[in-house]
């Protein structure tokens, strides 16, 4: 069994989230989900003493999950035809062969509390790949069929999965996150991109609707009118283009399919795909 | 840990998307996040009372004496009446902002 040190400063509520993350984060209220975020934030510093070894939690994951699992995982995915249909079984069977693993020795996580938030942190961020990964192969294969010019980081290369932007187009950079990794992202202020394209959920259709948020600056690249409003009110301003304010810088929220057509528009009016 | 509650604990993990956030709880998490961004003012009356130091009780920030607690750090204030020691600072680190527990 190892022996977990957990960070000095959690607080007993971020504890109290860490051990429920597993049965109930779907309980959890928005207060409570950014107090996660900032908990397993913490985390990563937090250690581990396996044998003669002290390893960070970030370190025991990189070593033991995603240094095992994320290449295959992945090469499964590009070997998909339909990935968002096939792609959760995939995800969800790696997750299962992950949670064997760290409940088996030498590590059996999950006996005490600081060990179960240990198994919480690489199944959280477990999740946090796999989806991201998902989502953003879907987007590529999307926007390839859609005509649009860009240029990709591959996500087999395994260097290139750390690069600081997922692809390129009209000379700007952009990054693909799945909406918890996008808020979890935001934490750390400023983003350093020029857009994001990430993922909303409608509950009356049950499905995802992608959007795009973008600096103000990439926004005039592709042009169009916006409504103001404050981020309390931004999604009921939605579908229409919605310029909004984060910690002082101007943003613009955009659904997919029409930012596609104006990257399209403005391919087709010929400026360049940036070749990096 | 029971097994048997890891594994409920498991699947009900395996189960659910927590990507599903509507719209408006998604610009509300933002929202809530640039509230933790924005650095809190927190006013703390200090009395010197027969040449000792004392924090006014505040429901906002734990005080006792004259000692304060601001996140994970226990701030002890003394009082002198010498002159600042030359070429000696405390060094101040840059951190995260943290609410005030």
């Amino acid at each position: 069994m190892v022996a977990v040190e957990l960070t000095q400063t959690l607080t007993d509520a971020q504890k109290t989230l860490l051990l429920r993350y597993l049965g109930e984060a779907e309980r959890f209220s928005l207060t409570e989900w950014v107090t996660l975020l900032e908990a397993f934030t913490m985390l990563a510093e937090a250690t581990v003493q396996l044998n003669q070894q002290r390893l960070t939690f970030q370190a025991f994951y990189d070593r033991f999950i995603d240094d095992v699992k994320s290449d295959a995982f992945i090469a499964e995915l590009y070997a998909e035809t339909d990935v968002p249909a096939r792609a959760p079984a995939i995800q969800a069977g790696y997750a299962r062969e992950i949670f064997a693993q760290l409940c088996c020795e030498p590590f059996t996580l999950g006996k005490t509390p600081e060990t179960e938030c240990l198994l919480a942190y690489c199944l959280y961020w477990w999740a946090s790949f796999a989806r991201g990964s998902i989502f953003e192969l879907t987007i590529f294969r999307d926007m390839t069929e859609t005509g649009i010019q860009f240029t990709p980081h591959d996500l087999r290369v395994r260097a290139e999965r750390f690069s600081p932007c997922d692809l390129t187009l009209l000379n700007m950079t952009g990054d693909i996150k799945n909406t918890t990794y996008f808020l979890y992202v935001a934490r750390s202020f400023p983003l350093t991109c020029d857009f994001y394209i990430t993922r909303l959920y409608d509950v009356q259709n049950r499905c995802y609707v992608r959007i795009v948020v973008l600096t103000e600056p990439a926004w005039h690249r592709i042009n169009g009118e916006t409504v103001s409003s404050d981020l309390m009110q931004a999604a009921s301003k939605l579908p229409q283009v919605v310029s909004t304010t984060f910690l002082e810088y101007r943003f613009v929220i955009v659904e997919y399919n029409l930012w596609k057509q104006k990257v399209l528009q403005r391919q087709q009016l010929g400026e360049s795909v940036h070749e990096p | 840990m029971n097994p048997k509650t890891l594994d409920a604990k498991f699947e009900a993990y395996l189960a659910r998307d927590d990507d599903a956030l509507l719209g408006s709880q998604f610009f509300e998490t933002l929202a809530e996040i640039e509230k933790r961004r924005t650095p809190q003012t927190i006013e703390v009356t200090l009395h010197v009372v027969e040449g000792q130091v004392k924090f006014e009780p505040s429901p906002q920030i734990r005080a006792q004496g004259n000692v304060l607690w601001v996140g994970d750090k226990r701030i002890v204030v003394q009082m002198s009446t010498d002159e600042p020691r030359q070429g000696h600072q405390t060094p101040i680190r840059p951190h995260k902002t943290r609410d005030i527990q």
